[in-house]
Order: structure tokens, then sequence, then C-alpha cells
């Protein structure tokens, strides 16, 4: 029997031989040229194949994205339950971004999930995640790390043995490139450089990892800093891209967008805390999923009041201004809109293959997936 | 081209020209990864982009699914060197034969060390989407790995 760890190596050995193919990516004055002639598609190739580029990209454990919950249990972080409010209180560092959610794969295992981004003035960022999980289970996830990296000295958080692993180094600058004069200094340029260091503990049945390009001591300190706090507490931390009034934000969101008869929108209420974006994309895709599946039941039935009730409403989704402000940020409304284009045309969007509606839109827009 | 967006761009290019690699295979990956870049520089500043990575992942894997939908079926890279008793061989060319969202998916989880919301980002999809199509990759992948007897 496999281990989950012996899985993801034989898969990432998999994904080497294919990145290993991958050409020279064009270079800056190539670019510069095309640019010149935008009617050229690219410049002239600059690969041999079969000389293959050399892999240099740290092969590295992917924690807390793949498992199921481990054990089976439930409880406070579970499906049902809530994570405690955790922070990072430190003065230098502010919550740049939060995203919680939770579902249940098709196995049966119930996954829940939080993650918060912490951005630092010089610009380093780092990610506090917690995952529902068991002993076992973070017994597995270290090996997995401590596969990849250095095993450091253990430290403590929230009263928990904490295991350290220094994971991933680069050989790339750790500064950010200067700005030109006249640009804007908040560029970050310092993403996948400098040491990535993990550590994870356990508290109860939840998994907490705290990752991130920073220095060994700057990551203990904030290990020091992790605290429980009050709800309200942990609201007020958060940015104003994380809407903490739920309710008024969905009504918000959803006035001048149609939706089908029977709509619940009260469950649209009670989700988890998210970012701006995701809860945009929950409410649109909340409703947009209803109206496909209105298309899909009456085209299967012939009933083309209904159908054309469905096509006509999506018809709108272009003008929902949800969407038209999430375009900034992320290709959400796009994926919408190519459903809204399928079911008005022939019923089928382009995926790897075509693919019908009906057989595509739960995965493609979470119609099924909670949160 | 700016100091400051050939900056971004040296930093990016690397990583960028892997995935393209992973999403339409070499051949197409330069093509992929120029007509982003240039279409992007048309419009904007790289630099004013307020997450670029995110950015231009997500528009990489946009024009990877145009070429994709030009080329069909997606399975035809590199298989004359495969060596097809080799197992990792075997997963290669199991992950480029997953949809087009699930390799994604899991190239940026599994490769880039990205958390599901940064993969959702990237990938302009749900963080519940994107945590499904890492499950569905993977046991399509496990399929495959029991089958050579990994």
């Amino acid at each position: 029997m496999n281990t989950e760890y012996e899985d993801k190596e034989a898969i990432r050995r998999g994904i080497a031989l294919i990145v290993d193919e991958s050409p020279p990516a064009p270079e800056i004055c190539d670019l510069t040229t095309v640019s010149l002639k935008p009617e050229r598609r690219s410049p002239s190739r600059l690969a041999v194949f079969g000389a293959a580029a050399a892999v240099t990209v740290a092969l590295v454990g992917t924690v807390f994205a793949l498992g199921s919950i481990g054990g089976g249990e439930l409880g406070a972080g579970g499906p049902g339950g809530e994570f405690e409010r955790i922070l990072i209180q430190n003065p230098d560092w502010s919550v740049s971004r939060y995203d919680e959610f939770r579902g249940q794969m098709d196995t049966g295992d119930f996954y829940h999930h939080a993650e918060t981004t912490y951005v630092a003035a010089g610009g380093a960022e780092v990610d506090l995640s917690l995952d529902t999980g068991n002993q076992e289970r973070l017994d597995e996830l270290i090996a997995g790390r401590r596969a990849d990296g250095t095993q450091l000295a253990d430290d403590t958080a929230m009263g928990a043995p904490v295991n350290v692993i220094l994971y991933e180094s680069s050989s790339l600058t750790a500064q950010p490139v200067a700005p030109a004069a006249g640009a804007q200094e908040d560029v970050i340029l310092d993403e996948g450089a400098g040491n990535k260091y993990s550590a994870m503990w356990r508290v109860g049945n939840v998994i907490y990892e705290l990752r991130g390009y920073v220095e060994e001591a700057q990551l203990r300190g904030l290990l020091a800093d992790v605290t429980e706090v009050s709800e309200e507490t942990f609201l007020e931390a958060m940015p104003d891209t994380v809407p903490t009034d739920r309710e008024s934000t969905v009504d918000e969101m959803l006035e001048g967008i149609p939706v089908p008869a029977g709509f619940q929108v009260t469950p649209l209420y009670d989700g988890d805390l998210k970012d701006h974006y995701q809860l945009g994309a929950e409410v649109t895709g909340a409703v947009a999923c209803a109206w496909i599946h209105q298309w899909i039941a009456a085209t299967e039935s012939g009933d083309t009041g209904a159908a054309d009730e469905a096509v006509d409403a999506m018809d709108t989704s272009r003008d929902w201004d949800v969407l038209v402000d999430m375009q900034e940020y992320g290709d959400w409304p796009k994926a919408v809109w190519e459903y809204t284009d399928a079911i008005a045309g022939d019923g089928t969007v382009m995926g790897g293959r075509l693919l019908t509606v009906a057989e595509s839109v739960d995965d493609a827009l979470g119609c099924q997936t909670a949160n | 081209m700016e100091p400051v967006d050939e900056a971004i761009y040296t930093k990016l290019k690397d990583d960028l020209i892997r995935y393209a690699t992973t999403l339409v295979g070499p051949d197409e990956a330069e093509d992929v990864l120029s007509s982003v870049i240039l279409r992007v520089l048309n419009r904007k500043r790289l630099s004013d982009l307020e997450e670029p990575k995110p950015y231009l992942f997500r528009a990489v894997l946009n024009e990877s699914r145009n070429v994709l939908r030009r080329r069909r079926p997606i399975a035809d890279m590199r298989d004359a060197v495969e060596d097809t008793h080799n197992h990792d061989w075997a997963v290669a060319r199991a992950i480029r034969e997953l949809p087009p969202r699930q390799r994604a998916a899991i190239y940026l989880v599994y490769w880039e060390d990205m958390t599901i919301v940064q993969t959702a980002r990237a990938m302009g999809a749900r963080p519940g989407t994107v945590k499904r199509y890492v499950h569905m990759a993977r046991k399509t992948l496990r399929g495959v790995l029991d089958e050579h007897g990994i």
C-alpha cells in the first residue's frame, strides 16, 4: 500500500519529465521586437527538442491541499464545526487575504480548510493554513516535508510542539528588484526566492502550517505570535477585501440578478468567511448553477419556455455588477459566460474535448461543491 | 519594455514556460507564452498588475485552452521519444491526458507548491472546485500507478 507521499513523488516525477521538455522562455529582446509587429504570433523558435531545460524547481511537498481529514474525525474543525479564530498578532505583519472553504469528496471524505496570508512591510508573505486532521495525518504530512527538506529544531506555538523544516531553497536573489524610477514600489518580485520554511503543529483535530519565504528567525518569531483570538478581534484584522458582514454582502451582490423560482438565498448567508472575489464566485455560481440546471432539465423534458427563461436570465449575466467587478481579479466571470454562451448556443463547451453543458457544468462551476 | 517589466518577466518566465509546456506540450509552449506576454503588454505594464504571477498563470491557462481547442486530440506530444516501459513516462502521459483544468490544478499544486486558494486564484476558479480537480486528477493517476504496480 503506497503512502500519499509516495503517490505524490511518482506524480512529481511525471511532471518533471514534462517540464524537462520545456523550451527556453522567449527572451525579452524577442518579445520587444515582436511587440512592434503584433500580427506575428511568436518569435522564431528558440528551442531544440531534446535539449531539455534543466529542472531547477525543487520538488516540494504539497501538504494540505490533497488529503482527506484523516481518521474520519470531525469535531470542531470538521464540516459542521468551526475553526478557532487564530491570528498572528505582530505589528509588522497584517492580513492581506483570508479564505475558508469546506466540502465533501466523492469518496465521502470531508475537508475543511482555512488560509490566511500575512504580508510584512517589506513585501514578504507567509501563509497560515488550518485543516482538519488527526496525529496520523500530521505525521504523514511532516514525513512528506521532511523527505524534501531539512529538519530543524522544534519550536512551540499555541502550547503545542512545532515541527520546523526548511524544504525549499532558491538560488535566486531574495531581494526585491528595485523598481524603475517613477514605478510603483509595491511590485512583488521576491516570490519564489530565498528559503522556504514550513512549520506544522496540531491542536485538537486541527493541523496548522505556517509557511513562506522568510528567514528562520523571522518564522520562529511569528510562531510565538500565533494566538487564538475572539471573533471580534479576528474580524477587525481582516482586510477590506474580506467582507465581514456576509449577509448584507450577499444581498448586495444579488441586486439586479434574476434568480429562478424557488431559489434559496438563505444558505448563502451561512457560508464561511472569504474574500470578496471568492464570495462573488460562490453567489454567482449558485445563481448560474440554478439557471443552468433549469435549462438542462427543461431541455431534456422539452419545456422550451423554461429553457428560454434560463437562457434569457443568463444572458443578463454579462451585466451583473459583481461579475463585471470580478473580471479584474480573475477569470471566474469568463467561466460563467462560457456556459451562458453554451446554453444559448449548441449546448457544448470545449474542455480538453467537446463537452456537453450537462456533463461538465457541475465540475466547472462547482455546482455541487460546498463553499 | 520598461526595466521593471523586464525584471518581472525575467523572474517569472521559466515558471511560465514550464506551465505552458505542461498544458500544451513543448512544441507550442513558446508560442503560448509569447502570445500571452505580448497581449498583456499591448494593454498594460506588468508592473501595473497587482499580482503578476497569478495573473500571468491565468493568462497562460486561457491561451493554452485556446490552443487546445484548435488541436485535438491533445495527447500527441513527444510520444516518439517515450520509453513506454518507464513508469514515470506512463505517469507523464497520463498527466498530459488529463482534462486541461485538472492538469493545470495538479501542476500548480504539486509542482508550483501553490496552496488550494493560490491555485484557485491562478486558475480563476473556486477553491472547492480546485480541490475537486486535484482529487479527480489524483484518482486518475492513482489508477495508472496501480496498473504499473507503483
